[in-house]
């Protein structure tokens, strides 16, 4: 703060202050002569109240004092200035970095915090009074109103005017980069004005250091943590169902409050709608699981729905599931090899289930299923990433293999798997259970479909156990042999299998249960997620190609309320809508029918409405946390003589309580 | 008993001088005879008792020659005058009674005992009964020339207290011992003052 003085030349006045004083020493030193009858009495009473009037006497020359000072201080007309106050003639630039992301929707009292956000910051463009200023906002694509600061306040008042929030996370580290070049172009003092709710997922670690040249006042305009309940995910599994085959879905909700809560969470699938309540923990998650059968193959639509709240934007969540009409099994024998044959049958009695040839096992075709058997402990590496890539395994070991191989497949411990693996043959062969509390296998827990891996085995390997030990056991045989074991790997299983596909080692594949027993295998060895082709960010532009170009005549894109956006061609035979999307699923069609949706949900990040406790520090700009008012009051100087005045008349009020107190009393 | 000075208003001893010689006056119109003592620290000036119109204009005479003059100390001037008054009677004092309360009663103890009915006439300035509003002064004793430099209207409070107080702590008194107490402010007729001895 400093002080300046607007008639410097009436500094001499503030002498008068000495009035007081003056007076009040000569009137002690020539007071007026009062002849009295008694005294004695008099100085009773003084002894007796002087230790109250004294310090009454030093009361009102300092009143009276201060008095005269503040009048005299009233005509040099001071003004008090903070210490950013600009200097006379000095030009000044506001850069306004207002956050709009999807947190801003969340409502404080009457007003969204947003609302709160757009008159902070007119009220700033009207108090402080820059020569140039810009609008930079907080959202998924940080972008200012001008090129650089201009002077043509009314503009970005307009457009703060005509701002709503976007239902998307804010590139903080962006808009913050924009808003600090926008101070570097400008002139003058540089002031960057930061609205924001300061959320805490946002801000809490990010870096506010900005150069020592610009001025940052930090308005927050959320008025402490709002509850929030939201649904941030939504998961299928299996991901990609086959058409008839039910599906999981698992709706995570989580609640961003602090205390427990109860809810009714519904799941609409493609016009088929469920529901259940939810209790949910103080800062807490719940999953609810619902299934859905997926009657014919296409793409099924998937919202999950909470009852509304004060922040509804969070309250949906949406998906979209590719059912399959039949899965792709590739089959790396010969033709005519009996395992070929087995497969075949198989393929040819499950109508979703497509049997192709894969002359070469290492680079097979594009298939759900590839099934290797004999395999001769090559490829270790290709088959382990083609798992991981979406495509179940199902190998069966030949003898004289290295265990090394198998090992390397699976990602077991290699140094732990020595030598090859052995024939272990028996003409009576032995016979394969599943291992009880298996789901693939859930169907025949009862016994009455009988056993899914029934049949006598004459043939075998020996699977190492430091091998078959790291995986899922799913059957074994009477002596406890593995039978068939289940790595896991990043996305897709891989099954090793001593149960042979060779109706000469085993009799397994004429057995009546094979059919519906491999059948379970392959639908619940399928990933558990696959690669989301329609999810896309808030914010972003939906983009698509058709496979045949020449439909791209037809082709449209509809909104959530089905309405048609506005579509650009990109380089290439890419379409994409030229209007940043908000949460729903939109619908890509091509005569009117749907082809392909793309899903934007609302950003997990924003459902926290947590907010910082303090407002950030931005270093050597850091502005004090007071009222823009105020501030601007202090950068264009604030008259103090109204006060001074004020101050006078207060002591004028004063000064006769304590000079005479009896007077009043008595009146 | 000059109080107050080129004011206008009469002074306490103008007028206690104007009551006695009209309460003399009376008396001796019934041929009964009145004697006068003035007093400051000691006895200044003694009439023995009479009735003549002689006696009354010399009575008159002194009242209207007196002038103020030293400190007063009323208990000694009544332990002086014990022995000048032979017969017991009716003892009028009028004094602004700016002394201790015991010690006046002490003093009157032995006219009490003589038979003396006593009246006490407690006369004061309506300024000393309420110190007048006015700035800091050098207060001067009237009577000894002490100085004393006060804001009165700091002490106006106080000091009405301590005249309350004084004049309740005689009045008390007096009631204990049978004596009439009357406080004579001198901005009220001396008449109804009258009325005292015909109630006694």
């Amino acid at each position: 703060m400093s002080l300046f003085f607007q008639q410097p030349w009436l500094i001499p006045l503030l002498a008068l202050a000495g009035l007081p004083l003056i007076v009040h020493l000569l009137s002690r030193t020539r007071p007026p002569v009062y002849r009295f009858s008694n005294l004695e009495f008099l100085q009773r009473v003084v002894r007796r109240t002087a230790r109250f009037r004294k310090p009454k006497d030093w009361l009102l020359l300092a009143l009276r004092t201060l008095a005269i000072a503040a009048l005299a201080a009233a005509f040099l007309g001071p003004l008090l200035f903070s210490k950013s106050g600009i200097l006379p003639g000095e030009k000044r630039t506001v850069i306004l970095l207002v956050d709009r992301s999807a947190s801003m929707a969340a409502r404080d009292g009457a007003a969204t915090r947003f609302e709160a956000a757009v008159l902070a910051a007119g009220e700033a463009l009207d108090n402080l009074r820059p020569d140039a200023a810009n609008l930079v906002w907080i959202d998924a694509s940080p972008a200012a109103i001008f090129p650089e600061p201009a002077p043509n306040r009314t503009f970005l008042s307009e457009s703060l005017e005509q701002a709503s929030t976007r239902p998307e996370p804010g590139a903080l580290a962006r808009a913050w980069e924009l808003a600090l070049r926008q101070c570097a172009v400008g002139t003058g003092r540089k002031e960057l004005v930061v609205i924001s709710d300061f959320q805490s997922s946002a801000w809490k670690n990010f870096d506010t250091t900005v150069p020592a040249d610009v001025n940052v006042r930090a308005i927050s305009v959320a008025h402490g943590d709002s509850a929030n309940v939201a649904v941030s995910s939504l998961v299928a599994s299996p991901a990609e169902p086959v058409a008839g085959q039910e599906t999981t879905v698992i709706c995570r909700v989580r609640n961003f409050s602090g205390e427990a809560r109860r809810t009714t969470l519904s799941l609409d699938a493609g016009g088929s709608n469920q529901s259940r309540p939810v209790d949910l923990p103080a800062w807490g998650t719940t999953e609810a699981a619902f299934t859905v059968r997926c009657p014919t193959a296409g793409l099924l639509t998937l919202t999950a729905a909470l009852e509304d709240d004060a922040f509804p934007g969070d309250d949906r969540c949406h998906a979209v599931l590719r059912v399959r009409d039949s899965l792709r099994m590739a089959v790396a024998a010969a033709p005519t090899s009996p395992e070929s044959k087995s497969a075949r049958l198989l393929a040819d009695a499950l109508p979703w289930l497509d049997a192709i040839d894969c002359p070469d096992s290492s680079n097979p075709p594009p298939c759900d299923l590839l099934l290797v058997p004999g395999w001769n402990g090559e490829n270790s590496e290709k088959l382990r990433a083609l798992a991981a890539n979406g495509t179940t395994l199902i190998l069966f070991p030949r003898p004289g293999i290295s265990a090394k191989a198998v090992a390397d497949l699976t990602g077991s411990a290699a140094e732990a798997a020595d030598g090859i693996l052995t024939l272990d043959a028996r003409p009576e062969g032995w016979q394969a259970v599943p291992v009880e509390g298996k789901p693939m296998f859930a169907l025949f827990a009862s016994g009455e479909f009988g056993n899914p891996l029934a049949g006598v085995t004459r043939q075998r390997v020996r699977l190492p156990a430091s091998v078959t030990g790291k995986g899922e056991l799913l059957g074994r045989f009477a002596d406890g042999t593995p039978a068939l074991v289940a790595f896991s790997t990043a996305s897709a299983p891989i099954v090793v299998s001593n149960l042979s596909l060779d109706p000469a080692t085993s009799d397994w594949t004429s057995r009546p249960t094979f059919l519906p027993g491999f059948a379970e295998l392959i639908l619940h060895t399928r990933p558990k997620a696959t690669a989301d082709l329609f999810t896309i960010e808030p914010g972003s532009f939906p983009a698509w190609s058709p496979a045949d170009p020449s439909q791209a005549a037809t082709l449209t894109l509809a909104d959530p309320a089905g309405k048609s956006l506005p579509l650009e061609q990109m380089a290439g035979p890419v379409w994409h809508s030229s209007q940043p999307v908000v949460p729903g699923i939109y619908s890509w069609l091509i005569s009117g029918q749907p082809v392909h949706h793309s899903v934007v949900n609302f950003p997990e990040s924003e459902s926290d409405l947590r907010v910082l406790p303090e407002l950030p520090t931005f270093g050597k700009g850091d502005q004090p946390r007071e009222s823009l008012a105020r501030a601007a009051a202090l950068d264009h100087g604030l008259p103090l003589w109204p006060w001074l005045i004020a101050l006078v008349l207060l002591v004028l009020l004063i000064e006769p309580l304590i000079a005479s107190p009896s007077t009043l009393k008595s009146q | 008993m000059a109080f107050p000075e080129n004011d206008g208003r009469l002074s306490k001893l103008e007028y206690a001088s104007f009551f006695a010689a009209c309460l003399s006056w009376l008396v001796t119109s019934k041929n009964d005879r009145v004697s006068l003592t003035l007093f400051d620290k000691g006895i200044r000036k003694h009439l023995p008792p009479g009735s003549t119109r002689r006696h009354l204009h010399d009575l008159m005479t002194t009242l209207e020659a007196t002038k103020p003059g030293s400190p007063t100390d009323l208990p000694d001037a009544l332990h002086r005058a014990h022995p000048l008054l032979k017969r017991r009677g009716t003892l009028v004092i009028l004094s602004d009674l700016f002394t201790d309360p015991a010690r006046l009663f002490t003093a009157l103890n032995p006219y009490l005992h003589r038979g003396f009915r006593v009246h006490l006439f407690h006369i004061l300035d309506p300024a000393e009964l309420d110190l007048e509003n006015r700035g800091l002064s050098r207060f001067v004793d009237m009577e000894n020339d002490s100085r004393l430099t006060v804001h009165p209207q700091a002490l106006r409070e106080a000091w009405k207290q301590e005249i309350l107080a004084h004049s309740r702590a005689l009045r008390a008194l007096a009631a204990g011992r049978s004596v009439d107490y009357a406080l004579a402010p001198t901005n009220e007729s001396y008449f109804s003052l009258f009325d005292r001895f015909r109630n006694s």
